[in-house]
């Protein structure tokens, strides 16, 4: 299997004012099909840019960033946009529900928007996937009427109802309490076992690192370890870390 | 020479001064006047047959030919119109201040006014009537002036009260060899002049009852100064003084007339 | 439809701001339904009264025209159309189209019509009574004129103490002298032995100081009046009858017979009865009582024209009607005219029954001849006769005053009002003319001419400013003749001209060419059935500018005057209201819709991340504002077509003249007309569009990034 991520030397700085202020500082990275990976690193360290640039969101200042093969520096605004719907998942912090559908239509969101499926065949798979994450009954409720947990399944399902090749997530559990944050991961995990699907996510929670294949730790804009390297993935559950991140981020909702 | 007599003459001979030509003095003005009027009169009775042309902008000219009867000594007047055919048998008849037009065509009287337009023309009632200058006007001398190869008295004449007269106001030109009339203008109460009329043609026939000559003007030029383009001939063609039936002032006589 | 949904949700969502904008987008779409409705009928109607009545479908007049042909504008004056030049073939060319069905020459004016005062009319009655012999009718009427003698004398008696006061005070001492002569008992005594003497005094010396003579101010049409009648619908007569074909005659408007020529206590009693039909009462209304007061004043309108017998029998049947032994004719008709709500019914029906008989209810009766006075422009006054056949309105707008301007008259009446003559009195004018041959002067040169040059002016045969001594003087003993003696009737046929001219010119009947020929100063040209105004417009430009007429035509729009430019100003009025209710409606969805962008930034965001492209962003928002547009508008173009459907039912009444006229009768019925449904919408949903487009593109640049991170 090849690498569905490759980041060659990539920097990325934002004007601040008169300043820049880089965020990301000479970053190559190569992420293989299939993996399971974490992000990691204290705040402003550059996580959420790495996942932008990845997400295809944003666009590098220099540097080469490849998804799925694409040089997405190379790409325009409408093939950026038609990368994330065909090939990319995103699983937000805050969830990101759309609050006037009710779970079953944000789920069918991106198989809409993608246009190929018939109405049968939609409602097959959302039907399928919700059963999967386990809100088969909650097909029917509004996002206001869900618990946090519940609304981040349906976000997971609304991410993985295209059959992305990479779902990419941003501190997915932050917002979520300790448990059902340990759900969610145990269920973004499973579905990578079973469906091979390729999971980028950021998070501060070591319990949550624990469950990835490789942590990519970042500081300061540069990737300080690897994670291929056994030594840092070592370290990655030690806890030392853990210390370094308090205050602990297992509170629920905000 | 008494000194009153004294005074009188500087009097005259200062006022003299004051006007460049040589002046009439009140006597001599009232006087022309008289004369104007006298040698138009007649003691008895007056028939005249006119013919009265008038044009108007963008119209055709108003023609017709009428018969004026007038017995002045008991101030009786009248009309008769005799061409054209549509005229004919129209009439007007003046008793005391009723000034009567008839309308054959309905068989009906109306009261008119001393400004009706004799059918439509520019003249007036008066320029047919007997001439009242000295009685109707106060006059007033504005010198001597020459009108064409002639000169003449420019008078003023300003209405008197109680006189039945067109307009208030009227200045004339009088020729000062004969004392013919050879220019008059006729001025509204505001000043604005109204009408310019020319009698270049006088004639005079021999009157029995009077054993005098009678003049007329055998041609009235009319030109109407508030309407520009509109201007009246009228020829008086024809004088008869011979006396005219006694009962011919009347509605009856003017009716019968066309029937 | 996931859109529309999404659209929907939000639109519920946000109720306030969307009752605003639903309130505001109702209301506009139902201004434009109603208000277009409405105009759009009240459209028609006009076009029905003004192409109904007087003007037709297009108006032709002189290019050069220095006025504009204005039906039912006030009038200020004699407008200066000019002339068709060459009418019969005007009519011939565009009766040729097949778009044109007739062509009605025309030519409007005022005149005044003069009534004598009632003394001169009693005078002239008694005067043709003496004349035939008829010495029971002359009594009656001599009693007639004695009693009206003596009521002028008492309503001068007042005026006495003002003759001091006047400048001509001796004659108008000799003027109450003479009254009093013929109020007395012995001038009536003999009056019948010998009535002539004693009525050309009472002609000359009593009857000029009654100053009561009547003006009728008249608007004409003069016009074919048998294509008038066949070519205007609305049209018809009401007393008495039509014109003949090719005669002189004239048609009173019913509106002015019954308004300025009937008797005017008449007409006030019939203004009273009319509103107390419509609910108003003598106490209440101001304007009714004051006809009340009004009549009870002007009494002597009616006493003055009883004759003895007739005021005796009145003064009977008025104390009958009113239980009181009053003896006085005056003040019997005072009380019986001070009226009131209870007693108006059946003093009204006595008003007719009894009095009405009695006197002259028109100053102008069907039957009569009229004698209608017209000013040119130089103020020169002419005078024609015309038979008055009847009455005429326009169907359905009796009660219009604008409707009932106009009176009508034949073209020939009409252009020797106008001053036109015919050849044969033209070659009659002109042989008159030739046979005198006045020289004509020019005004300038008037003065050289006449009095300048040494020719043969002065002296000449035919006399001259200093006439010889020879040309008078007496004449040889004996002949008579000399005194320049001339028969004026020599030559001439007197029965030929006046009456029996006037009369024979009421008896012709004009062929259709002469009707034609002559002065026009412009028609009315009506369009075949079906024929669309400006198809028709068109056409009939075309032919004018082939034939070279050198004429404008103008629709009836513009040919009715004041009337056709108020419809344009409601319509600018209305067409400003929907604007700005529109604009308002623009402003305020634009920025709601910008609030709910920035609201929604982390929404679109999202969307765009999932892989919305930006057309999709921009297509949420333009679907949720149409969607808004649309339902609001659909509630206000059904809410204004029930209204309107109401009011069709119902009827909107005409509360004055002016609306009587426009609604082309009592009431207007509106009616929906598709095209304003279409246009509200039309309207409705680009404004919604309008509203959108810039909050749609700022949410389209919306950048995915928005929707990373933690909620605000």
């Amino acid at each position: 299997m090849g690498d569905v991520v490759v980041l060659e030397n990539v920097s990325k700085e934002y004007p601040l004012g008169k300043l820049v202020v880089p965020a990301l500082k000479d970053v190559s990275l190569s992420i293989g099909a299939g993996e399971f990976v974490s992000i990691a690193g204290p705040s402003g360290s550059g996580k959420t840019t790495l996942l932008n640039l990845v997400g295809c969101v944003d666009t590098p200042t220099s540097g080469v960033v490849r998804v799925d093969g694409l040089d997405i520096g190379r790409l325009s605004e409408r093939e950026l946009t038609r990368l994330r719907l065909e090939k990319l998942g995103f699983i937000f912090q805050s969830f990101n529900l759309i609050a006037v559908l009710d779970t079953f239509q944000n789920v069918e969101f991106p198989l809409l928007l993608q246009g190929k499926l018939s109405h049968r065949e939609r409602r097959d798979v959302v039907v399928e996937l919700l059963e999967r994450v386990g809100l088969g009954k909650h097909a029917r409720h509004r996002p206001n009427e869900l618990s946090g947990g519940q609304r981040q399944r349906v976000a997971i399902a609304r991410a993985l109802v295209t059959r992305p090749r990479i779902v990419l997530a941003d501190e997915p559990t932050a917002n979520l309490d300790t448990g059902t944050g340990a759900s969610i991961v145990d269920l973004m995990k499973s579905i990578n076992e079973t469906q091979g699907t390729t999971f980028i996510f950021s998070t501060h929670d070591a319990r949550v690192m624990k469950h990835a294949d490789r942590v990519v730790r970042l500081e300061d804009g540069r990737v300080v370890s690897n994670g291929d390297d056994p030594s840092a993935h070592a370290a990655g559950t030690g806890a030392e870390l853990a210390h370094r991140e308090e205050p602990a981020p297992y509170l629920a909702g905000e | 020479m008494p000194l009153h007599m004294l005074t009188l003459t500087a009097t005259l001979l200062l006022s003299a001064a004051a006007v460049p030509a040589l002046a009439l003095d009140a006597d001599g003005m009232k006087k022309v006047l008289e004369t104007i009027d006298e040698r138009q009169r007649n003691a008895g009775d007056h028939k005249s047959l006119v013919y009265i042309q008038t044009k108007e902008k963008s119209r055709e000219d108003v023609v017709m030919e009428a018969v004026v009867y007038r017995r002045d000594a008991s101030d009786q007047f009248m009309i008769l119109l005799l061409k054209p055919k549509a005229e004919r048998g129209k009439g007007y008849l003046k008793i005391d201040k009723n000034f009567w037009m008839y309308d054959p065509t309905v068989g009906r009287w109306e009261r008119r006014t001393e400004r009706e337009r004799i059918v439509g023309s520019d003249s007036r009632r008066a320029d047919f009537d007997e001439s009242r200058l000295a009685v109707e006007y106060a006059s007033e001398y504005k010198g001597e002036e020459k009108l064409g190869k002639f000169t003449v008295h420019h008078i003023r004449l300003t209405e008197k009260p109680g006189a039945d007269v067109p307009y208030p106001v009227t200045e004339l030109w009088v020729d000062k060899e004969t004392n013919n009339v050879l220019k008059r203008q006729d001025l509204a109460a505001s000043g604005k002049l109204m009408r310019t009329v020319y009698t270049p043609k006088w004639k005079k026939v021999y009157s029995e009852s009077k054993k005098e000559d009678v003049w007329y003007p055998a041609e009235i030029r009319i030109y109407d100064e508030v309407e520009k383009d509109n201007s009246t001939v009228v020829l008086i063609q024809e004088v008869d003084l011979r006396p005219l039936p006694e009962n011919i002032f009347t509605k009856a006589w003017l009716e019968s007339k066309s029937r | 439809m996931i859109l529309l949904r999404i659209a929907l949700r939000n639109i519920a969502a946000t109720k306030v701001r969307t009752l605003i904008i639903g309130l505001l987008i109702t209301f506009g779409t139902m201004l434009v339904v109603v208000g277009g409705s409405l105009l759009s009928t009240l459209d028609r109607s006009m076009a029905r009264s003004i192409i109904g009545s007087v003007s037709s479908h297009l108006q032709l007049c002189d290019e050069g025209a220095k006025d504009a042909l204005e039906f039912f504008s006030p009038p200020t004056g004699t407008p200066d159309l000019g002339q068709i030049r060459d009418f019969p073939k005007v009519k011939a060319a565009l009766e040729a189209l097949p778009e044109v069905e007739a062509v009605v020459p025309m030519g409007s004016d005022f005149a005044m019509v003069f009534s004598g005062n009632v003394m001169d009319v009693k005078i002239a009655e008694l005067s043709a009574a003496v004349k035939r012999g008829d010495r029971e009718k002359a009594q009656v009427l001599a009693d007639h004129v004695h009693k009206n003698v003596v009521l002028l004398q008492e309503s001068l008696r007042g005026l006495e103490g003002f003759v001091n006061l006047d400048d001509n005070k001796e004659e108008r001492q000799v003027d109450l002298g003479n009254l009093a002569t013929a109020a007395s008992d012995e001038f009536w005594a003999d009056f019948l032995d010998s009535p002539e003497e004693k009525l050309v005094f009472l002609e000359n010396k009593v009857a000029r100081l009654a100053m009561d003579a009547k003006m009728l101010f008249l608007r004409y049409l003069g016009t074919d009046t048998e294509a008038f009648r066949k070519n205007f619908d609305l049209f018809e007569v009401v007393k008495g009858e039509m014109i003949p074909p090719g005669r002189r005659g004239f048609l009173f408007s019913e509106f002015i017979y019954e308004r300025q020529v009937k008797n005017q206590v008449a007409m006030r009693l019939d203004f009273i009865k009319e509103n107390l039909e419509a609910g108003r009462t003598i106490k209440d209304d101001p304007k009714v009582a004051s006809r009340v007061q009004q009549n009870v004043r002007q009494y002597k309108e009616i006493l003055y024209q009883m004759d003895r017998q007739q005021t005796a029998q009145l003064v009977a049947r008025l104390q009958e009607l009113l239980e009181v032994e009053e003896k006085e004719p005056e003040k019997l008709l005072e009380q019986f005219l001070e009226m009131d709500d209870e007693n108006f019914a059946v003093r009204y029906r006595f008003f007719y029954d009894e009095i009405a008989p009695a006197i002259v209810l028109y100053q102008v009766r069907i039957g009569d001849i009229l004698t209608i006075r017209s000013y040119t422009r130089s103020g020169y006054a002419t005078a024609v006769n015309v038979p008055v056949y009847g009455t005429f309105r326009f169907k359905g707008m009796e009660k219009s005053a604008l409707a009932g301007v106009y009176n009508l008259m034949d073209l020939m009446t009409y252009r020797d009002l106008y001053g036109y003559m015919s050849p044969a009195r033209k070659a009659e004018i002109a042989s008159l003319k030739a046979e005198t041959g006045v020289e004509e002067i020019d005004r300038a040169s008037a003065e050289d001419a006449l009095f300048g040059g040494d020719d043969g002016e002065a002296g000449g045969e035919d006399g001259g400013t200093r006439p010889s001594p020879g040309e008078g003087g007496p004449p040889p003993a004996a002949d008579a003749s000399s005194d320049g003696g001339f028969d004026e009737f020599a030559g001439i046929d007197m029965e030929e001209g006046g009456q029996r001219y006037g009369e024979a010119l009421l008896r012709k009947v004009y062929p259709q060419e002469e009707i034609d020929t002559g002065v026009v100063t412009n028609a009315a040209v009506r369009l075949a059935a079906g024929v669309d105004l400006e198809v028709g417009r068109a056409a009939v430009e075309k032919a004018v500018r082939e034939g070279g007429f050198g004429l404008s035509v103008i629709d009836w729009r513009q040919a009715s005057g004041l009337v056709g430019q108020f419809l344009g100003v409601v319509w600018i009025v209305l067409f400003s209201a929907i604007l700005i209710i529109f604009l308002v409606a623009l402003v305020i969805i634009n920025n709601s819709m910008v609030m709910a962008t920035l609201d929604r930034t982390r929404e679109i965001g999202t969307m765009r991340a999932i892989g919305a492209q930006r057309s999709y962003v921009l297509k949420m928002f333009l679907i949720e504002s149409t969607v808004l547009g649309v339902g609001f508008g659909l509630l206000g173009t059904l809410l204004g077509s029930m209204l309107i459907v109401f009011l069709g039912r119902v009827g909107i009444p005409a509360v004055s003249d002016e609306l009587y006229f426009l609604f082309a009768g009592s009431h207007l019925y509106p009616v929906l007309l598709p095209g304003h449904l279409v246009s509200a919408f039309v309207v409705v949903f680009l404004v919604s569009l309008a509203s959108t487009l810039y909050p749609a593109r700022l949410a389209a640049r919306i950048q995915p990034v928005k929707a990373m991170g933690k909620e605000d």
